[in-house]
């Protein structure tokens, strides 16, 4: 249907740049989620998409043609708001209907095409009502519909769940998922949730302060973040000061008391590395560093324990739930994956050396 | 709060199954009325006293017939006011001039309201300050001024002399001037309010009607019009009493005749001491006053229905 492009797009507010030179290209169909934390720009990046905010510089194209120059109401774009979608005024049937009697349909066509939306989202029985008889739930499947009932081709969602309690949040986002598919439209969908991204979008793009930090798919994200911001917003990381040292095989990081082979890097003598590793990637290993259990959380399906590891201070680690940890055991765990940044320069480390055999001299 | 003392002592009642418990809870009661009460007199002693009274015996003066007069029927007051001539003119002349400051205010003001909540510029900051300065002048200064201003050889004069117009109908001393001094002193009363009722439209609530295609015109006569419409009629209702009633503007900006009902009321009783007739163009004045109240109060409860 159709492809949205944006072009190194700007925003100021004052000094600060709201948005700065963001790239974007969102596929026929694709469900994008700009994620980020509150102020990171993703907001005002799809008012800008929606034409609410004008950009001071770039381009956004639908389907190839420039739209920035359009105001809203020229835009193939639909928009559902986080909250005060409906007018109040008027019934649903109303509200839905409204931007199709703009349109100067017949009564007859306007009639039909406001039953199948609310079909659509499952409140054919709703047009008689007024917004305010609606729950929350039913006031944002309006707001779906009337997006969608003019047929636009790029359909904009500004966090159209954070006003939902959490166990309706959670069905509200699956329905809007099937719908999405069912329909098949190019969507964006700004939320702070990185749960609802994760479970939601084809693909996700995260922002931080204003800049594009990454565009990938949930899992794609969630293995290999590109910066350090990703890496610690996206899921639960361990960060590790690190040190680098020039070795034969590539760089040794000496991360507290691990000693880890960065093979594909070439980074200074004596220059900081930051470590990055994944709960479930500690591991226990007889090999590995002695460290003190701390605190164990049962999380339903998994344990979740704090770990206090000599030079580093507290380290996170998912463990089985039929694994046997107590508060106050000793265990000797390892990394068995990481990620060392440095600078903007990123090297995957696949398991790491044994303590012993990276360097016996600082080790013993 | 006192439903659910009294659900409470009925359950103690019912569990210890004396008599005790409701004489308690009843005597609770009680104390709690008379504070309420207590609480209501003083204001409601206030508003019997000096303006419920004086009302009522108002009205029973005018439905007294004056002792020597020929028909003593009780409307014989009112027939003698409305079939003044002057008087009739002054009541006519009072609801037109009005009619036509209230639709000026609120012509002005509308724009003005619409601007200062959708434009941010400088412009716009100045303007939301400068808009109130004369809700801080005295009526009495402000009515001066606009005289100043609108005489035979005031500014404007001098400026349409200027611009080669010399004849012009006169400004003051009329009904023209009475219009322009209550409009340039009611204008931030309307714009606040106004405002206030703009200012409680939610964002989103336009940008989804841009966002379906509805252009700024549309936008206005369809969304915002409608969601204004509680402060609207507010507005044009209290800004019709107030005009209506108004009473230092017209005298010093209004001419000798005709007069508006303010100004012909103060006359009757201090000056002509006809108090009969004074009595009865007040309880006149406020029948039409009170129609716009019904209006007021209509609005007023619907928003309060409306609201979540």
């Amino acid at each position: 249907m159709a492809r949205l492009v944006l072009d190194r797009l700007t925003k100021r507010f004052g000094a600060h740049a709201a948005v700065h030179d963001v790239a974007l290209d969102v596929r026929d169909g694709e469900l994008m989620c700009l994620l980020g934390p509150s102020g990171c720009g993703k907001t005002t990046t799809l008012r800008m998409i929606g034409g609410f905010v004008t950009p001071d510089a770039g381009d956004i194209q639908i389907d190839g043609v420039s739209v920035v120059a359009m105001p809203p109401e020229r835009r193939p774009t639909a928009m559902v708001f986080q909250r005060y979608n409906l007018w109040p005024h008027m019934t649903v049937a109303q509200n839905v209907g409204f931007g199709l009697r703009l349109r100067r349909l017949a009564h007859a066509e306007v009639d039909r095409r406001i039953t199948q939306a609310l079909e659509l989202v499952g409140l054919p029985q709703s047009g008689r009502k007024f917004p305010h008889q609606l729950s929350g739930g039913e006031q944002q499947r309006v707001a779906v519909a009337r997006a969608l009932v003019l047929q636009p081709k790029i359909l904009l969602l500004d966090e159209p769940f954070s006003n939902l309690d959490a166990r309706l949040r959670v069905r509200m986002r699956e329905e809007v998922k099937q719908l999405q598919r069912t329909v098949g439209i190019t969507t964006v969908f700004v939320t702070h949730d990185q749960e609802e991204a994760l479970t939601i979008a084809d693909r996700i793009a995260v922002m931080h302060q204003g800049v594009l930090q990454q565009v990938d798919t949930p899992a794609t994200l969630y293995a290999y973040p590109r910066t350090l911001f990703v890496a610690d917003f996206i899921g639960t990381m361990n960060l590790i000061g690190a040190r680098a040292h020039a070795a034969p095989a590539g760089t040794v990081l000496s991360a507290g008391p691990w000693q880890l082979v960065a093979a594909g890097a070439r980074w200074p003598e004596g220059s900081d590395v930051t470590v990055a590793v994944r709960p479930e990637d500690v591991v226990m290993a007889p090999g590995g560093v002695e460290v003190e259990v701390r605190r164990v959380v049962n999380l339903g399906h998994y344990l979740q324990a704090v770990l206090w590891c000599p030079e580093i201070g507290e380290v996170r680690m998912f463990a089985d739930k039929g694994a046997a940890l107590g508060e106050g055991q000793r265990i000797a765990v390892q990394p068995a994956r990481a990620l060392a940044f440095h600078g903007s320069e990123l090297v995957e480390i696949g398991g790491p050396m044994r303590p012993a055999a990276a360097s016996p001299a600082e080790r013993r | 709060m006192s439903a659910s003392r009294e659900a409470d002592s009925a359950g103690h009642r019912l569990a210890s199954g004396g008599p005790a418990p409701r004489v308690h809870g009843d005597r609770r009661g009680w104390t709690r009325g008379v504070l309420g009460l207590a609480l209501v007199l003083p204001p409601l002693l206030v508003l019997a006293f000096l303006v419920i009274l004086p009302a009522i015996s108002a009205v029973v003066t005018t439905l007294t017939p004056a002792a020597d007069a020929v028909p003593a029927a009780p409307l014989a007051n009112y027939a003698e006011v409305l079939g003044t001539r002057i008087l009739r003119t002054g009541i006519v002349f009072t609801v037109i001039v009005t009619l036509v400051a209230v639709a000026a205010v609120f012509c002005l003001s509308y724009p003005l309201a619409l601007y200062l909540r959708f434009v941010r510029t400088r412009m716009a900051a100045l303007l939301g300050v400068l808009f109130m300065v004369p809700l801080f002048v005295p009526v009495v200064i402000a009515s001066f001024a606009m005289i100043t201003f609108l005489v035979g050889h005031g500014l404007v004069s001098t400026v349409l002399y200027h611009l080669g117009i010399e004849r012009f109908p006169r400004l003051v001393y009329n009904a023209t001037g009475i219009v322009l001094t209550e409009v340039w002193v009611s204008i931030p009363f309307a714009v606040l309010i106004l405002g206030a009722g703009l200012q409680a439209i939610d964002d989103a609530l336009i940008d989804s009607a841009r966002d379906v295609g509805a252009g700024p015109l549309r936008t206005f006569l369809a969304i915002i019009l409608p969601l204004n419409a509680a402060p609207t009629m507010i507005t044009l209702t209290l800004l019709f009493i107030a005009i209506f009633g108004s009473f230092t503007i017209p005298y010093l900006v209004g001419g000798n005749a005709p007069q508006m009902l303010g100004v012909t009321m103060t006359s009757y009783l201090t000056q002509y001491l006809r108090r009969t007739e004074s009595a009865t163009l007040a309880v006149i004045a406020f029948m039409i006053a009170s129609v716009v109240g019904v209006v007021y109060v209509a609005s007023v409860s619907r928003r309060e229905r409306a609201a979540p």
